[in-house]
């Protein structure tokens, strides 16, 4: 697979939009490993996995005209969908409860990261270590389980304005940490 | 809770929070530039999160893809039609062209040439013009003219939605609402009028959304 960049990817995105089916093509092999790995993650189970993927791109194909390069990069928008897909699939699927006592046996890892170039994942390995352990446990329930901000407070059992600060405060220092790029 | 609300951008840029609280940041979102700016980057860096769990897609999936959006209609991108102004060379042929055309093919190319746009509505004779209630720094203008039966919509000061969302136009009457299109501000927030999808008809309110929470942004009556 050829690798592209994110001005190519805003190119294939374009042409999406006006309603090129080649270019989507492209667009999925470019960004469905990171789609389906994201949400994987955060739905766990596979075939759920596969439709919210598959209901991801049938979005990316029914709004592409939506997408702005001046406010983020292609890879970004699609992600920023995948992920409130699959925190919606998530939160229809179970009661609170259940998911928060289910999640505080689960340990803190996703399914094998076969694809990543894993020098993006030492990058961000490296970033995701030099948070506080709370920052870090923050987050990951937040983004990779799609636990809301009450959720985490009661799975941590820490007040809610500090789990809201961390995560703030992690984030920051994870975008000073990476950069914009994706 | 203005200054507060502040804070909640990096539980929102991860999809972390829900409720009420959602409701009021995103209503504090659209317009408050600096909590966009930071939303934005976190998301940005919640993507190379995300980039960095990649693993392989069953085969499969793709041909299911595929086959899935081959029957999906895209949503067609707000369009302001340009008046589009025919060379003078045009005309000759034009007058050629109608003499020999049938009158019925003709009647068709009239009809189309006066096809309702947001600029024709704005300026029908019998418009209207009312200001809808919206959030503080966005000034929104609904044009009404019942002889066109139709709705235009201005706004300023309105931010592009963040990725995901979306502002959602809607006719509102008595059995109910009706979706009116899809508003795409651009940055900086000066949008061309667009013109609602559907007739006026009984409809006696108009709202704008942001979906998919569904907060209701910019509303007002369309009584005449």
């Amino acid at each position: 697979m050829v690798e592209r960049g994110p001005a190519d990817r805003d190119e294939l995105l374009h042409r999406v939009s006006l309603g090129d089916q080649d270019a989507f093509t492209a667009l999925y092999d470019e960004l469905s490993p990171q789609v389906y790995g994201l949400i994987r993650r955060v739905v766990c189970d596979p075939a759920q996995s596969e439709e919210v993927t598959q209901e991801v791109f049938v979005e990316v194909w029914r709004i592409a005209h939506r997408f702005n390069p001046a406010r983020g990069a292609t890879a970004t928008w699609v992600l920023t969908i995948a992920h409130r897909r699959a925190v919606d699939r998530v939160r229809s699927e179970q009661t609170q409860r259940d998911r928060v006592q289910a999640l505080a046996q689960v340990p803190l890892a996703g399914p094998p990261n076969d694809m990543a170039s894993s020098l993006d994942r030492q990058v961000v390995r490296d970033a995701m270590n030099s948070l506080t352990e709370l920052q870090r446990q923050s987050i990951e329930l937040a983004y990779f389980r799609g636990l809301t901000q009450g959720q985490i407070a009661e799975l941590l059992d820490v007040p809610l304005g500090t789990i809201k600060t961390r995560i703030r405060d992690g984030l920051i220092r994870l975008r000073d940490a990476l950069g914009e790029g994706s | 809770m203005t200054e507060d609300l502040h804070t909640y951008a990096g539980l929102y840029a991860l999809d972390a929070i829900d409720g009420e609280v959602l409701t009021d940041f995103e209503h504090h979102l659209s317009t408050c530039t600096s909590c966009q700016q930071e939303v934005r980057e976190f998301r940005a860096t919640a993507g190379r999160l995300g980039s960095s769990t990649a693993g392989g897609p069953p085969p499969a999936l793709r041909a299911s893809v595929l086959a899935a959006i081959s029957n999906v209609r895209q949503d067609a991108p707000p369009i302001v039609t340009p008046i589009r102004r025919r060379p003078a060379w045009f005309a000759p042929f034009a007058v050629a062209a109608a003499l020999v055309l049938a009158f019925g093919v003709l009647r068709t190319v009239t009809n189309r040439t006066t096809t309702i746009t947001a600029e024709s509505v704005i300026n029908a004779p019998d418009v209207r013009a009312i200001t809808l209630t919206a959030p503080a720094g966005i000034k929104t203008m609904a044009y009404v003219s019942a002889k066109l039966n139709r709705v235009a919509v201005t706004s300023d000061g309105m931010e592009p939605a963040d990725a995901g969302s979306s502002y959602e136009l809607w006719l509102i009457g008595p059995n109910g609402k009706d979706s009116a299109g899809i508003m795409d501000p651009p940055p900086g927030g000066k949008h061309a009028a667009v013109l609602l999808n559907g007739k006026l008809d009984g409809h006696h309110k108009m709202a704008i959304t942001l979906e998919p929470s569904g907060q209701v942004l910019v509303q007002g009556e369309l009584t005449l």
